[in-house]
């Protein structure tokens, strides 16, 4: 082919970030874990501390399997995760309402809107002792809690969606008819999804945390009650196997629910702009 | 080829109107005046460009007959009717980021539909036929951060079509877009426009896009804010582009009277 111009070949080297992606990423990441585990290894070898306090990474796995194998583990990872639901479903239906009417109505955002950025500061877990004398000793006063753990943060992520809508798309709502509930439904929540995406993230991680604590002072099943059972044996392995469930499944739900619904949204409502 | 029109000349009576209109912007240190004794009158079937420097009251005019804001005094009017609040009678073309971005395209289109409160069916009938109309019917399940810059624009001219208003209303929408696409665009709909006959008024900055798309040219800005100083009637053949005859003559005459006072026309000329 005669041409006339040479095109330039595309001889951009490819990012540096490339190298961490895909497998080559894990594998990193497994390998460092490892060295953190043989780094763990030689330090109980070394004999500083005595074996109760600090038990081999070894000691640890088989305490995690013994659990697992009479579905002592199991069984609490089934209750938390009930409890764990249920609270946090209700407390992200309430937080969203809640969000997004005192985002737009300013008498809502003076009333309702003062008590929940006020109760924020809050810890979660001193709702207890209400919660004790209100719903007595059951699940649903630890479901109470995972509400209030999560509630407020969800619904602050809701306003704060709301208030960063591009006005743009509310001005061609209006232009198209859009008002009342079709507004709300149709255009508001979706357009803060990507915020309120966000806040969920968080409003999870605050309510497993507002759990745990509960589980921690309440006798019934659950990963935190397991954690008190192996403290009252003196039984170190134990709580450090269920501290690494805990850490696992919290990474699982973020891996596996938030991280690919975030990215879709931003995607798909232009927010990633051009990076690869 | 280009006649100054005395405003009374038009064909029947205005689709919409401005009458003694005046509005203003409280600021932080004193208001603005944004619009004063500003009279306009769009003509059914007339497409009307309202031309002039950022600043000049055009963009107030617009947000004025869409319903977003209302007139200090003077009235608005749509077939003789005070404007009121947004509707969808007076669909808008806007500049940019007017597609919502959870939707497809189709659903953009089917959405806007649903708020005339067309059935369903009838829905993915008209849906169709302007989606073909502006080229796009290949794109109907795309999101919208699929799509060029270009063919958002004719997402939101084919959405504006399918609810059939009574005028619309055009923001800027080809100031975001690079000049060939631009060029495109004033054909498409060019040639849209002559098969519908609609009522348009259309806001831009660009004297070059007024004249070619317009056929009447209103210009607003200079010495006195708010007001039109001056309202061509642009009789030239369509479809017309830079290069069809007459049409570098009337933008160099537009810009010659803009030019005319100092300082009111600066903005224009980079178009």
């Amino acid at each position: 082919m005669g041409s006339m111009v040479q095109e330039p070949k595309e001889t951009l080297p490819a990012k540096p970030r490339s190298h961490w992606r895909g497998w080559r990423g894990v594998f990193i990441s497994l390998a460092f874990l490892a060295a953190l585990g043989l780094v763990w290894e030689g330090i109980v070898r070394a004999g500083i501390w005595p074996s109760y306090s600090l038990p081999s990474p070894a000691t640890v796995l088989d305490r995690l399997w013994v659990g697992i194998k009479n579905n002592t583990i199991p069984i609490a990872i089934g209750s938390s995760m009930k409890r764990m639901i249920v609270g946090y479903a209700i407390a992200v239906v309430i937080g969203i309402v809640l969000g997004m009417v005192i985002a737009r109505y300013e008498l809502a955002e003076r009333t309702i809107g003062l008590v929940v950025s006020g109760l924020q500061s809050l810890p979660s877990i001193t709702w207890l002792p209400l919660a004790l004398i209100w719903f007595g000793l059951n699940d649903r006063a630890i479901i109470f809690v995972v509400i209030m753990g999560s509630l407020l943060a969800v619904s602050q992520a809701a306003a704060d969606g709301v208030r960063n809508i591009p006005p743009l798309y509310l001005r061609t709502a209006r232009n198209l008819g859009a008002s009342g509930p079709t507004l709300f439904i149709r255009v508001i929540f979706p357009a803060s999804l990507p915020s309120l995406i966000t806040g969920m993230k968080l409003g999870w991680a605050f309510a497993w945390r507002a759990l745990m604590a509960a589980e921690l002072l309440f006798i019934t099943p659950g990963l935190g009650h397991l954690l008190e059972v192996g403290r009252e044996f003196n039984d170190t392995a134990r709580v450090i196997a269920v501290m690494a469930v805990i850490v696992f499944l919290g990474i699982v739900v973020d891996r596996l629910v938030f991280s690919p619904a975030e990215k879709v949204v931003r995607k798909r409502w232009g927010l990633t702009g051009l990076q690869a | 080829m280009a006649t100054q029109r005395n405003g009374s000349n038009g064909n029947g009576t205005p689709k919409l109107s401005f009458r003694n209109v005046v509005k203003s912007f409280e600021g932080e240190r004193q208001n603005t005046l944004a619009l004063s004794g500003f009279d306009l009158d769009v003509y059914p079937s007339e497409f009307v460009c309202l031309v002039g420097p950022s600043g000049c009251g055009k963009t107030t005019a617009l947000n004025l007959a869409a319903g977003f804001i209302r007139p200090d005094s003077g009235h608005v009017l749509l077939d003789g009717k005070p404007i009121e609040r947004p509707g969808p009678d007076r669909a808008m073309v806007f500049q940019e980021h007017a597609l919502f971005p959870w939707m497809t395209v189709r659903k953009n289109l089917e959405f806007a539909l649903e708020m005339i409160k067309k059935p369903k069916t009838e829905r993915t009938i008209v849906t169709n036929f302007y989606l073909k109309l502006v080229h796009l019917d290949a794109f109907a399940d795309s999101y919208i951060h699929e799509l060029s810059g270009g063919m958002k624009q004719r997402v939101q001219i084919a959405r504006s079509l399918a609810l059939a208003p009574a005028v619309y209303l055009m923001d800027e929408p080809f100031a975001a877009l690079d000049a060939l696409t631009r060029d495109e665009l004033y054909d498409e709909i060019q040639r849209i426009l002559a098969q519908t006959k609609q009522t348009v008024l259309f806001i831009t900055h660009n004297i070059r896009e007024a004249v070619i798309l317009g056929d009447r040219v209103v210009v607003m800005g200079g010495a006195q804010p708010g007001r039109i100083r001056s309202d061509f009637t642009v009789d030239l053949p369509r479809p017309r582009s830079f290069e069809s005859p007459g049409v570098s003559d009337l933008i160099s005459k537009t810009m010659a009277v803009l030019k005319a006072e100092p300082g009111a026309a600066e903005e224009s000329l980079h178009g």
